[in-house]
């Protein structure tokens, strides 16, 4: 008991900041002045990243693929506003979120389909695949029930490990503000998930 | 962040408690709460559970190479962006007009009175060709990838090519099926009864529908000469898809891929995927919808 009730680990200190590229201010001037091969470089950077945190938004990678567009597309298209008032990429997380956030996924006929594809394969798997993909889909599903704002919340957190300050400077809310949503995010993903392992059982 | 709350506990602090990011005094005060609060140390373990759960599975992930490469093709082939430009640069090959720019994208120079004109022009000329027997209508090839309503509409017609999708109503009855996505309150695409003058064997099979978020959407499968053809239709705010068409007239974007043809256009507030593996680039299909001889004509030209 003395022991369980340590702190599990200290998240913020993970060295997060160093896993996030880092943009040469000379490659957005190069995009600013319309040279493609910068755009094509910064794409390259900042591609898996994005496609990152829209994937386990969405929980699907039909939709995924949408966001991921049309983060580009907003990206590039406004790329001449940036004035460097924040760091690029907080820059570029709020662009995601607000992709991520606009966008209206399509369930019930569509969600299936992934379903059909997961099982079509279980068949093939060795059993301690077969436990990873359930728990991969759980804990999808689980997220899938929560409010966007707590699940944008939850994916920068888990996904780029940004502090609560990030995520707040992202979500443009004060840092106890994200620290409420992440609580309550947690609380209501692990309902959720709870739930969910049951039923599956 | 109060680190007691009015009913005495500390669910608040406990997430922060367990990442070690509470200040070493508050920590302490949590812990000595958790030690005696029966409902707190469930709650912490639920956190602790639930955080598992989440570092296991919420991680980098790689873009799929097709994705990328198609993504990349497009911004590094793109017009760069200048003041004024179209916001949808540098996906130009996302709007209808893609590979066979329509011409009333040439417009964009012109000042509100030039548009005032055009506008009206457009009107007349539309309401006037319409009469006259030659509907407005633009069919664009695009080779962009398609949009997610594009692919669950594929995806669902191969699934029923293949058997596998099991239709929520059956019937072979335009009408019928009509009135059963009213009743079902979704979207309901115009279907005609089989004209007499038409050549083609147009044989309806039957209807389902698909929740989404925005919405209902409707599935319509039925055959054509034999080859089986999925319409799905949507509440144009219930999905992305192409912009709306013009008044008077409809953009039509052909695309096709793995040997069907998709056929996607935004009209009415609707938004349709029309699917087939029909001949040519399957705008026979229309003719569901179509039983006028001058609309036929008019796809017959494609």
């Amino acid at each position: 008991m003395e022991e369980d009730l340590k702190a599990s680990r200290p998240t913020e200190s993970r060295a997060s900041s160093a896993r996030r590229p880092e943009v040469p201010q000379a490659l957005l001037d190069a995009c600013r002045n319309g040279d493609r091969d910068a755009f094509g470089e910064l794409f390259d950077l900042c591609r898996d990243r994005v496609y990152a945190i829209a994937l386990h938004y969405t929980g699907e990678p039909a939709a995924a693929a949408d966001v991921t567009q049309d983060v580009f597309m907003r990206l590039f298209s406004r790329l001449t506003q940036f004035r460097g008032q924040c760091a690029f990429m907080t820059w570029l997380y709020r662009i995601v979120a607000n992709a991520a956030l606009d966008y209206r996924r399509s369930r019930a006929r569509l969600a299936p389909l992934d379903e059909a594809t997961t099982f079509a394969s279980v068949a093939a798997m060795q059993g301690d695949e077969v436990e990873r993909r359930q728990n991969a889909s759980q804990v999808r599903a689980a997220l899938a029930t929560l409010r966007p704002k707590l699940r944008i919340a939850l994916v920068l957190r888990y996904v780029e490990e940004l502090s609560y300050e990030e995520i707040g400077e992202v979500l443009g809310a004060s840092s106890g503000t994200v620290a409420s949503r992440l609580s309550r995010a947690h609380v209501a993903f692990g309902q959720a998930f709870e739930r969910i392992r049951k039923g599956d059982r | 962040m109060p680190l007691w709350t009015w009913s005495g506990h500390v669910t608040e602090d406990l997430l922060r408690f367990d990442e070690g990011l509470l200040p070493s005094t508050r920590a302490a005060a949590v812990e000595l709460h958790v030690r005696g609060c029966h409902r707190c140390a469930q709650h912490l373990e639920s956190i602790r559970r639930a955080r598992q759960a989440l570092q296991m599975e919420l991680g980098p992930q790689t873009m799929p190479e097709p994705l990328s490469d198609s993504l990349r093709q497009s911004i590094v082939s793109g017009t760069p962006p200048s003041s004024g430009s179209d916001t949808r640069w540098p996906f130009a090959d996302r709007l209808p007009h893609a590979d066979s720019r329509s011409p009333l994208s040439h417009l964009r120079v012109l000042g509100f009175g030039g548009w005032a004109i055009v506008t009206i022009a457009l009107l007349l000329l539309g309401g006037t060709g319409w009469h006259a027997g030659r509907p407005w209508i633009g069919l664009y090839d695009t080779s962009a990838p398609p949009m997610a309503f594009e692919r669950a509409a594929r995806a669902l017609h191969e699934q029923g090519a293949q058997g596998g999708l099991s239709l929520d109503f059956e019937s072979t009855s335009p009408a019928a099926i009509r009135g059963w996505l009213h009743d079902s309150g979704a979207p309901v695409a115009k279907l005609v009864t089989q004209p007499a003058d038409n050549p083609a064997r147009i044989v309806p099979v039957g209807a389902a529908v698909a929740r989404l978020r925005g919405g209902a959407a409707s599935l319509v499968r039925y055959e054509i000469d034999g080859h089986p053809v999925t319409l799905m239709t949507a509440d144009a705010g219930a999905t992305t898809g192409p912009s709306a068409s013009w008044p008077m007239s409809k953009q039509i974007t052909h695309r096709r891929d793995s040997g069907l043809d998709a056929l996607t256009w935004t009209t009415g507030g609707q938004t349709y995927v029309l699917v087939s593996d029909l001949p040519g680039r399957g705008t026979q299909a229309c003719l569901l919808c179509h039983a006028d001889p001058r609309f036929r004509q008019a796809v017959s030209r494609f």
